[in-house]
Parts: structure tokens; sequence; C-alpha cells
């Protein structure tokens, strides 16, 4: 049989013809194209003017011709002479600390516990992702509730209720940061234990068994056999940990607008855009550090989630 | 005229792989012909081709007299049967019956009689109803069978159908599909890696490797005349014995035996290095076995009684053929797939006896070598000898 | 003979064992979710007494009355029936169009080759993943500029209106479906493309007959995390829509604390009349809920 088709003949190449015909083209285009308007139109383009404006000041009210190019002053004012700043920064770490090691692990014990398959499963693991369908505002309330000086549960389970008696858990900002991360863990650890329940019903059973065949006790077995099995649910645990960190923002505005002691990078973007004398380009420049800062985790999950893929 | 021609078909795929390498192969109208070959021989990116699946890069194919190369799979008035069935899970069996007719606007009345029909035809009137997944493999194969039919089609290309079902099932649907195609005569291309579907069932039988098509040919002809290596090692089962021989223009030479060769043998007067191919069933019990043939003796280290016959399964003491094509047809990587212990470095042959012997492993056993069934092949090309070319072999 | 004492005394211990082991298990799983139910309990159980008995007895004591007074009157004085009409308006298309457009994408991605897939995917996924603040301000001022037909908006602008927040909602929740979809798409046999392909279907007849039906329960789940997630989106109404008119209900009752900051009753009720919606859909579609984000998780 022949098998040589290389140099000296004309090879047609046939297009894709067989592939698509005209209208599936348009089709495909309209499918793909709509959503790429809304998409680019009202995601990527605004993020890179942000990025741009960054670099600009302009209060927003005058035209766009009215915005003039002064480099990196912003950042620098931002990094120096701008009060809340830092304590903005350092309360948004804190958060993401804090998220990461407590309701993290709670979540993942929580999930290993209910894992056994235990009488009442169903209703402990309704119970503890409860507070996830709560609207962040209305966990705000919520706790409000719980932490109000003399009307609060809190206080009054310690009575401590009286005036000048009463421990002030939003009001005092030394306090009141902890205070609302309580919170905000409150609704963590079950959405992390709902991805870990889902984790470790992939691990595969046969490890777990050839463990104890082995004699291996139970902490040993997760440590050497879970836990390694849970890469990859580590890995989006991680994600969405730093990005529900960085994203707070619902629950301290309603608290109290993200002031005295609750400030955080998010609230400082919108009270320097929201309102009459806004400072657009500051604003921006405070958005960018945390578009920066929430990088690491975008690019670690997109990088888990196609390395996979190939 | 009905029929599939390809003209000189090849496709390539953009990193430079060639999975079809310039195939000719015509089809007439009404044959039923095998495309067969270890996996990743290109057979099923042929078949798709021809479907419309997948674009071809050169070369031309004819679907009933048609040019219909570029055409999409809609407009080749073809059916396809894939290998999982792809039933359409959300529909009912009458639904999938009659979806090929409704996307093509045939009118209600129409399709309601031609599914009531092709439903009567296969025995599917009390599963109309029926979702896929609540049909066993075998109903579902059926459904598969009709979806292909109802639409008259002028050619059927079936991707596999049975590799799913058990065994037993799949040698009595073999059978059924030889019926049916004793009763619609359409064109059919059929894709199998199973050699033993594809001499049963083909008319023709196409031999496949890395794109190239190595020989077409009725069963016959492919087990009695391979044409080179591949298809000797490939077509049969159990395969062929294979070991490197001298031969001395009289008689053939190999691992410490010499048998005489008859003289219409197409090896005859022929000297130098060839590989021999002797057929399990070429090798008789020798208590049975005309006088006149030459007796090898062998110690058995495997017997298996089969009932109707046994394989004996000895060593000789030369070591295995190693050509290229012997490899790619068992579909191993290297020499040592297929073996569990390591460091055996002899060639192990099979024997197809009658079952009503005895054999005794480790007995000394006389076996009969029906030396005017031996093939030839020329090592350096893998191409079998034969009477017309007289190329040098290496001496 | 020592051996048959020895071994039912052992088997007793180890389900005397198991049983503490269980019960263990069952006391601190039983005070966590106590402690976990808490503060959601405070809040129905200070709803649920008027301010009268409360200004009298305080609020961490034992009911003198229990009604729903607090209900009726955050519904009417609140205007809460407004509120929750103009989230269903919002999140409810919401919800269409993002399953829409993330099935479209998901489609185009999962069952055609094209040499953009990756890129495209990857385009929409991490959109999902940016922080909400660092759209905000080109947004903010975008809606401000961007006019729309006085019959869509009464602003005669995207901002204040509501299809300016259904825009910005299935924009950034696309992302996140498109993914999950296209992951499930991906284990729908390539075959079954194919055999409607022989039998004649287009890409619409595919996507719109083999394919969208074949993804129902992916379809569900996300319906139940898009309806939660938008229904609680707090950021963009904040910003977006200015008039308490317009307002979901989420960021209307920044607006009802602000007016009746001390009535705790009053201000629980809102609470959980506002997050009734969400804890409906949890009762009934907790397992819808929960294979969403599942889904999303476990990358296929």
């Amino acid at each position: 049989m022949a098998t040589d088709i290389a140099a000296g003949r004309v090879a047609r190449v046939r297009q894709r013809a067989t592939r698509l015909t005209a209208r599936d083209r348009v089709a495909v285009c309209v499918m793909v194209g709509i959503p790429l308007v809304f998409v680019v139109g009202l995601v990527w383009l605004p993020t890179l003017a942000s990025v741009y404006l960054s670099f600009t000041s302009w209060d927003g009210i005058g035209g766009l011709d009215t915005i003039n190019w002064v480099g990196t002053t912003n950042y620098d004012q931002i990094f120096s002479i701008y009060p809340p700043f830092w304590p903005a920064l350092r309360h948004n770490l804190i958060w993401l600390a804090f998220l990461a090691v407590l309701p993290t692990t709670f979540g993942l014990l929580l999930a290993y516990l209910l894992d056994k398959n235990i009488r009442g499963t169903r209703a402990y693991q309704s119970v503890f992702f409860l507070p996830v369908v709560l609207s962040l505002a209305v966990v705000g309330f919520i706790w409000q509730l719980v932490y109000a000086p003399e009307q609060g549960l809190i206080n009054n389970l310690l009575g401590r209720t009286e005036q000048g008696d009463v421990i002030n858990w939003l009001g005092n900002p030394d306090l009141n940061l902890w205070a609302v991360l309580v919170a905000a863990a409150w609704r963590h650890a079950g959405y992390i234990m709902i991805l870990y329940l889902a984790g470790l019903k992939s691990v595969d059973p046969a490890l777990r068994e050839a463990a104890a065949i082995d004699g291996a006790s139970e902490w040993y077995a997760f440590r050497t056999v879970v836990f390694p099995a849970l890469r990859p649910i580590n890995i989006v645990v991680l994600v969405v940990t730093v990005i529900e960190a960085l994203r707070a923002f619902d629950i301290v505005f309603i608290i109290n607008k993200g002031r005295n002691g609750l400030e955080l990078l998010s609230v400082l973007v919108y009270d320097n855009i929201v309102g009459e004398a806004s400072r657009i380009g500051y604003g921006s420049a405070l958005a960018v550090v945390l578009l920066v800062i929430s990088l690491i985790p975008i690019v670690t999950y997109v990088a888990h989630a196609f390395g996979r893929e190939s | 005229m009905s029929g599939i021609r390809l003209d000189h078909v090849s496709k390539r795929y953009p990193n430079g792989v060639v999975a079809v390498d310039s195939i000719d192969l015509d089809v007439a109208d009404g044959e039923f012909v095998v495309l067969v070959g270890p996996s990743g021989c290109g057979k099923t990116t042929l078949l798709r081709s021809v479907a419309g699946l997948e674009d071809i890069t050169s070369g031309t194919l004819y679907i009933g007299g048609e040019d219909v190369t570029g055409r999409p799979p809609q407009r080749r008035d073809i059916a396809m049967v894939f290998q999982d069935y792809a039933l359409y899970p959300h529909m009912s069996v009458r639904e999938n019956l009659g979806y090929g007719l409704k996307l093509r606007g045939t009118p209600k009345a129409d399709r309601e009689r031609r599914v009531t029909e092709v439903a009567h035809t296969l025995g599917l009137e009390e599963l109309l109803a029926r979702k896929p997944a609540k049909l066993s493999g075998g109903q579902r194969q059926r459904v598969a069978m009709g979806r292909a039919i109802i639409r008259e089609p002028k050619a059927f290309l079936m991707d596999e159908p049975l590799s799913n079902l058990d065994a037993k099932l799949r040698v009595s649907m073999r059978a059924e599909l030889s019926r049916l195609h004793e009763r619609l005569g359409v064109t059919t291309l059929y894709v199998t890696h199973d050699q033993v579907e594809a001499m049963t069932l083909g008319q023709r039988v196409a031999v496949l490797r890395d794109g190239v098509l190595q020989q077409v040919d009725t069963p016959q002809r492919l087990f009695h005349k391979p044409k080179n290596l591949f298809v000797a090692a490939f077509i049969g089962s159990p395969s062929m014995n294979l070991v490197e021989a001298e031969l001395t223009g009289q008689s053939v030479r190999f691992a410490g035996f010499e048998l005489p060769l008859p003289r219409r043998s197409v090896a005859a007067d022929r000297t130098g290095k060839a590989i021999v191919g002797i057929r399990p069933s070429a090798l008789e019990h020798g208590g049975g076995a005309e006088r006149e043939l030459p007796r090898i003796g062998v110690v058995p280290e495997v017997v298996e009684e089969l009932g109707d016959e046994t394989h004996v399964i000895f060593t000789i003491e030369a070591p295995p053929v190693s050509a290229e094509a012997v490899l790619a047809a068992s579909e191993a990587s290297d020499q040592s797939e297929g073996k569990l212990f390591a460091g055996d470095e002899r060639a192990m042959l099979t024997a197809r006896v009658d079952g009503k012997r005895t054999v005794v492993v480790g007995d000394r056993l006389e076996l009969a070598v029906d030396t005017g069934a031996l093939h030839f092949f020329d090592p350096a090309t893998g191409l079998a000898l034969d009477a017309g070319t007289r190329t040098e072999l290496v001496a | 003979m020592s051996v048959a004492l020895e071994r039912p005394a052992v088997r007793e211990r180890t389900r005397r064992g198991i049983r503490w082991q269980r019960a263990g298990l069952h006391g601190f799983l039983g005070v966590a979710a106590l402690l976990w139910l808490a503060p959601v309990l405070w809040t129905l159980y200070t709803s649920l007494r008027p301010f009268s008995d409360t200004a009298k007895n305080g609020y961490v004591s034992l009911p003198g009355a229990i009604n729903f007074e607090n209900y009726s009157q955050a519904w009417s004085q609140a205007d809460m029936p407004h509120y929750f009409l103009n989230s269903l308006v919002i999140t409810l298309p919401a919800v269409f169009l993002t399953l829409l457009f993330a099935a479209a994408v998901a489609f185009v991605v999962a069952r055609l080759s094209f040499r953009f897939n990756v890129a495209l995917l990857i385009l929409f996924m991490a959109a999902n993943l940016l922080p909400q603040q660092v759209l905000l301000v080109p947004l903010y001022r975008l809606y401000l500029r961007l006019p729309l037909p006085e019959f869509l908006s009464d602003s005669g602008l995207f901002y204040d209106s509501y299809i300016g927040l259904i825009a910005i909602n299935v924009a950034f929740q696309t992302g996140f479906c498109t993914f999950v979809l296209s992951n499930y798409m991906k284990t729908i046999p390539a075959s079954l493309g194919d055999a409607a392909r022989v039998d004649g279907a287009g890409v619409l007849r595919q996507f719109f007959g083999i394919v969208l039906p074949l993804c129902r329960p992916a379809l569900a789940a996300l319906a139940t995390l898009e309806f939660t997630w938008i229904y609680n989106d707090f950021l963009w109404a904040v910003v977006l829509v200015q008039s308490g008119d317009k307002r979901p209900i989420t960021s209307a009752l920044a607006n009802l604390q602000g007016a009746y900051f001390t009535n705790f009753n009053l201000l629980a009720a809102g609470a959980m009349l506002a997050a009734l919606p969400t804890l409906i859909v949890f009762a009934l579609l907790q397992r819808h809920f929960i294979s969403g984000l599942t889904l999303g998780a476990s990358k296929g």
C-alpha cells in the first residue's frame, strides 16, 4: 500500500468545513459573545480602569478630561501618610490568619466527625451549615444582638450590664475586631465543613481499611493517609479562605461602617469613592493593593484547576 | 451505485501525527467490510472521517457514488452505531428511534409508522416507552441498531458495537448482525480490535497498522496467505508461531530442528535467513498424523485442555522473534510484556492438537509439522516470501 | 480455658469503649451545635417579644408575652414587601441569565474544541475571584454615565436601576457557574454529541435538546447557590443603587437599622424576615446547595 504523501504532492487541505456549518458558527459566536460582553465589559474593563485610575487623581465629578496623571503619588501617600491604611492591612491579615487557623481546622474536625455517619449527621450538618446561607448583613445583625453592650446576650449572661461595667464588644477598638472575627468564623466553619465532607467522601475507603489492617491508630491514619489524600480540597479551602478574608466587607459595614478598630481595606475603598468628596485615584490605588494580594489565591486556584486539566 | 470509496485518504493532526496514511479502500455496494487492527492503528479515526465527524486532510471520499468530502455528517446519508450506543438518556426508546427523522423534518405520521416497523423488526415494541437507563445491554444495542436502520441510509458505520457486551452475548449478537446484514443488504463498514470478530463478520477484512493499510482480503486469504509479518501475527488465535530460521534450499533449520520442505513450497531452492511461521493448527500430535510429515520432539510446559482441542505450549532453543511488526501485532511494548518471570530468553510456541489425545506436562511429545502449510517471511522487510519474487535473502 | 474467659471480656470492653466514644462524640457535637444555634435562636427569641416586654424586663429574661407584633410592624412600617419585591425582581432574572450564559459558554468550551477554550475559561473563572472592590470605582462611574431607555429604568441610567444590578450580578457570577457546568458537561459522553451530529443536529439543537437537559442536577444545584448568593448580595446594592426605593432587602436592612437602632426586637424581626427566603431554600433544597458547592470545589 502506498505510504507516501510527502513532498512533491500538493495536499489539499480541508477546512473545518465538516465541523461547523455557517449557522453553527453564528450560534457559537452568539453563545460565547454575549456572555463575553458582560464579563469583559462589567468586570475586566473596570478592573483595568481601576488600575489605570490608581495612577491618577480625580474627584469623580468633573468629566473624563479632569483626570490627571500623578504617577505613583497615590501609592506613596497610602503607604506613608494615610492613617487608616496600615491598620486596615493589619486587620485584613489578622482576619486571614484567624480564618485560616480556627474555623478552617474546626470545619475539618466537624467534617471528620460527621463523616463517621453517626445518627443525626444530617441534622448536625444542617445546624453548622445554616450560617452560610445567611446574608453577611443578617449575620452582622444577629451578632449585634449578641454583642450589644446593655441588652446583648453575652453581657447579660456575664452579668456586666451596668453602665460603667459593660464590655463594649463592638465599640472597643481592642476588642471589636476579635468579636467580629468570631462572627465571621461562625459562618466560615460551616462552609469549610461542607467542602471537607465532600473531600472525605472521595478518599478511597480502601486506603483507610489498609491502614487499619496495618494497625494504625486513628490519629496516625488521619495524619499519614487521609490528610494527604485531601490535598486537592486543601487547595480549594485555602483559596476560599483567602478570598473570603479579603472580601470581608458586609459584616463590618453593617456594624459600624468600618471605623474605630474595624478598618478593612475593602471599606477604605468604599469610603474613598462613594460620596461627594471622592478621591477616585486614592480609592483605586487601595483597590489595586487588594487586587495584587488577591492575585496570589487566584493564580493558585487557576493553576491548580488547569494543571490537572492537561 | 452505492458503496464507500476512499481515494488516497489521509488524516494528519496539527501536531504532525499521521493517523490515517493515504488509504485506498473500495467497499462494494452491500458489502460488509471490517476494519481491524491493534488500538491506536487509526481504524476509529478512519471510520469517523467517513462519518464526517473528523476532517480529512487530503484525499477524496465517495459514499453512494457521490463525493462527500467536506460535507457535514447529516448530509452524507450514513448512520452510525457507537461503541457505547450513545442513546439519548433523557428520551424514551421511541423518541431515540425517531430523533434523526424528526430533525430531517419527516412528517409525524411517517415517523410513527417507521418507528413501529423498526421496533417490530428488532423486537422492541414492549420497550418503546422506556428510557435507556432501564434497558439491558443487549436491548440498548438493539435500540442503537434500530436508530441506524430507521433512516435507511446508504451505509452503516459501526464502531466496535459489540465490545461492551459480555462474552456470550457478544457471540450471539455477532450472528444476529450477520443475519441482519443478509436481510437488509446495506453497505457496512465495521471497526473492531477483535480479530475473531473481524474474521467471522467480514466479507472482507482490512488490516490496519499505524494508519497504513496492510492487507485487504477475505478472511480465508488473510489467514492462509498473510502478506507480511504483522498480518500473520495479528490474524489467528492462538497466534502464529514465529521463529528465526535458516533456509538451506531443501529444508528449514531452526532451534536444532531441520525440517525438509516439499517441492511446491515457496521457500524451496532458497537459501538464507528467514522467519518461519507455523500456525498452531499446523502442529499435530505425532501419533495421529501422516507418516510422511516430519516430527519434532518437544517437552510441553503448559497444557490447556479445552475439550475439543488442547493447546500445548512448549519452549524451543531459540530466542523469540523481536521484529517490530510482531510486537506491534501483540500490542506489546517490548519483549518483557506478557512475561511474569524475568530472564527466560527462549521462544514459547503453541500447538493445537486433538482434544482426545493425552498430553502431560514434562513428558516428551512428538509433534508432526505440516510443512506444506508453513509461511516464510523476509526478516529485513517483513514481507511474506512468495513464488513470484525471488529477492535475495541475507545469508 | 483462660482463652475462652478472656475473649468475651475483650469484646465487651471494646463494645463499651465504642459506646463511650459515641457518647462523647454526640456530647461534643451536641454542645457545639447548641452554641452554633445560639445566636440565631437568640435573634428569633428577641424578635418574638414585644418591645414593651423587653423594655420592662430586659432582653435576657423569661418572656412576658410572645407574639408576632414585631413582625407585622417590620412588615408594614419598614415597607418590607416592597423590598422583597425588589429582591425578587433582581434575583430571579439574574439567576436565570447567569445560568443561561454560563451553560452556553460551558457548552462551547466543553463540547467543541477551539484553541481559545482554556483562555476563555480562565477569563470567566478569574472574574469571579476578583475582589468586588476593585470593580467598584469604574463601575460606579460607568453606571452613572451609561444610559438606559426610560421604560427600563426610572433614572434613565444604569445607576439606580434593576437592570444595572442584574447586569453586574450576572457578570460577576457567570464565571463560577461556567466552570462548574463545563466540568459537568465533560462527563457527558462525547458519543452523544457525535450521534446527534450524525442525526443532523446543529449546535443549538445539541445545546438545548441534548446537553442542557442532561445538566439538570448541576443546574438545580447552581440555581440554589446562585439564588442565595445573589439574594444575599450587599455591596453591589449599596453602591450601585441610591434611593431606598430600589434597594433589595439585604441592603434595605441598613436603612432599617438607621431608623430603629434602639428597637432590637424590630431589628431582629426584620433580619429574620429578610433571611426567610434563604432559610426556606435551605430547608427544602439543602441537598442541592451542598452539591453545588462541592461540584465547584472538586474539579471533576
